[in-house]
């Protein structure tokens, strides 16, 4: 893992600092959208990692924890670590969305479908952290988080069909129609591509050192339990 | 599981038969959040029968949160836990007692919610086709919701402000659908676009109580 | 533009800061461990 490590981390800097560079110099403005249209190299690749890559992960890594067969802390770890990098990256795209949204519509927020899901799905990931957070024995509180996140990935698809259906109902009333959608050729999508990969790749290493993180510590706490004990013991034999 | 189901829901609701938290305190709860709504949003009698739909399943919504926590309440003490194993009680069979008992109490308070409704909001309901299968349909995702997230919030501390931050992200589905049917159900011919909240209503019913009936016992292990 | 470099800033900034926080939860962890191995 530390090689890893190694690997994921400068790669990820280096193909976020290309695409700033490709997004913000390299790329023209778009027909209609002008310059705006750069932020396309930055939001949906947060959102494609936030709504598909990071929650998938953790919906794929609790059902791995509940089926016996593959039931291991890893998957635990590696669930925990997935929606704790989901969630800032979740944010950031709804912040990012909105920053779009606002020159492009008018107002900073819209209660269009996809908006109006991820605002809920945020929700949905930060009650699994704080469920997390509820002090118990680590498989106990391993078991309720990976059902908390099965839950959450049942839901999912409900919520989305419901809120779709609940906005184009008002689609009538609205005077957004300006999509964030704009259309793509050339340097523009080898761009947009090139955006996919490079947060990704962060992702990867983010939830490789959270995976870390929480292996640490569950280590260290081990350890310092295991030398209280030892230490107590030692009390005992010289007195 | 069904003797079992039966054995717990009958438990639970000869309890609050005798304690009546959900008559006496549950449903003036409810009751309370009509008022507050009328408070908030001024007392323009369009603007009330407009958003009753919406005002409505808002707080049968939080009603039902407190329910539960009530409902956990009683589960969640030792003696009755260790009751229940040493019974041998299927846990599926005791999801779904404690998902019936529930029922029929968010059941009445919707009835109790929807005469408020219509007196306070002045709501003309035209199509109960549409209405009385979402009030049931969408009670019964909102329990099996609630009993599932609750038996997953720990124990009652923890539980008080941990299983609205819990649920009613989830239950939003039955939310939006509900108070989509209550709309088309006001307005006259829209029987249409009814059918699709009911699918809504329907498709989150069944899978979250099947999803109870297979993780509530896994869930109660520990 | 200017709502294009902001949208910019605050992403990059954000993830720096939360990759820094990953950084030193991680290091201050493995001297913990460290410590209590010895």
């Amino acid at each position: 893992m530390q090689r890893a490590l190694k690997i994921l981390g400068p790669t990820a800097l280096a193909l976020i600092v290309l695409d700033v560079i490709m997004g913000l110099w390299v790329t023209p403005p778009d027909e209609v959208q002008g310059d705006l249209v750069r932020l396309v190299y930055l939001h949906p690749a947060l959102a494609w990692v936030a709504l598909y890559v990071a929650f998938g992960l953790a919906a794929l890594s609790s059902i791995l924890y509940l089926w016996k067969r593959t039931r291991s802390m890893t998957f635990d770890r590696l669930a925990a670590a997935s929606v704790e990098v989901g969630v800032v990256f979740t944010v950031l795209t709804l912040i990012t969305g909105s920053i779009w949204g606002r020159p492009t519509w008018g107002v900073w927020w819209t209660w269009d479908a996809r908006l109006t899901s991820t605002a809920l799905l945020a929700v949905l990931f930060i009650g699994y952290l704080a469920l997390r957070r509820v002090p118990a024995d680590p498989e106990v509180r391993a078991k309720r988080c990976a059902v908390a996140a099965l839950f959450a990935a049942v839901d999912v698809p409900i919520v989305h069909f419901s809120v779709v259906w609940w906005q184009t109902l008002h689609q009538g009333a609205t005077v957004l129609n300006a999509n964030l959608s704009p259309k793509i050729h050339g340097s523009m999508a080898w761009t947009l591509l090139l955006s996919f990969i490079a947060f990704t790749t962060l992702f990867a290493w983010m939830v490789l050192m959270r995976f870390k993180l929480e292996e640490l510590t569950t280590e260290g706490e081990d350890a310092e339990l295991a030398a209280a004990i030892d230490a107590r013991q030692a009390e005992g034999v010289s007195s | 599981m069904w003797r079992d189901a039966w054995l717990v829901a009958s438990r639970d609701l000869r309890i609050e038969a005798r304690s009546r938290v959900a008559l006496w305190q549950v449903l003036p709860f409810a009751l309370l959040t009509l008022l507050l709504f009328a408070f908030a949003l001024g007392p323009k009698p369009g603007l009330l029968a407009e958003s009753a739909p919406g005002l409505f399943w808002l707080s049968v919504l939080f009603a039902t949160v407190l329910a539960a926590q009530r409902s956990l309440a009683i589960e969640g003490t030792t003696a009755t836990k260790d009751a229940a194993r040493l019974l041998g009680l299927d846990p599926s069979g005791v999801f779904l007692g404690r998902l019936g008992a529930l029922l029929l109490e968010i059941v009445a308070l919707e009835a109790v919610l929807l005469a408020g409704v219509t007196l306070f909001f002045h709501v003309r309901v035209t199509s109960w086709a549409v209405l009385i299968p979402s009030l049931l349909l969408a009670a019964v995702g909102l329990c099996a919701a609630n009993v599932l997230y609750g038996s997953l919030a720990g124990e009652a501390r923890v539980r008080a402000t941990l299983l609205p931050l819990l649920v009613l992200p989830a239950v939003a589905p039955v939310l939006i659908a509900g108070s989509k049917a209550f709309s088309s159900s006001v307005v006259a011919g829209d029987g249409g676009s009814g059918a699709r909240w009911l699918g809504v209503l329907g498709v989150f019913a069944v899978v979250y109580s099947a999803l109870g009936i297979v993780l509530y016992g896994p869930l109660e292990e520990s | 533009m200017s709502y294009v470099v902001t949208g910019y800033v605050v992403a990059l900034v954000v993830l720096a800061l939360y990759a820094g926080s990953l950084v030193l939860r991680v290091r201050r962890a493995q001297r913990r461990k460290g410590r209590s191995e010895s």
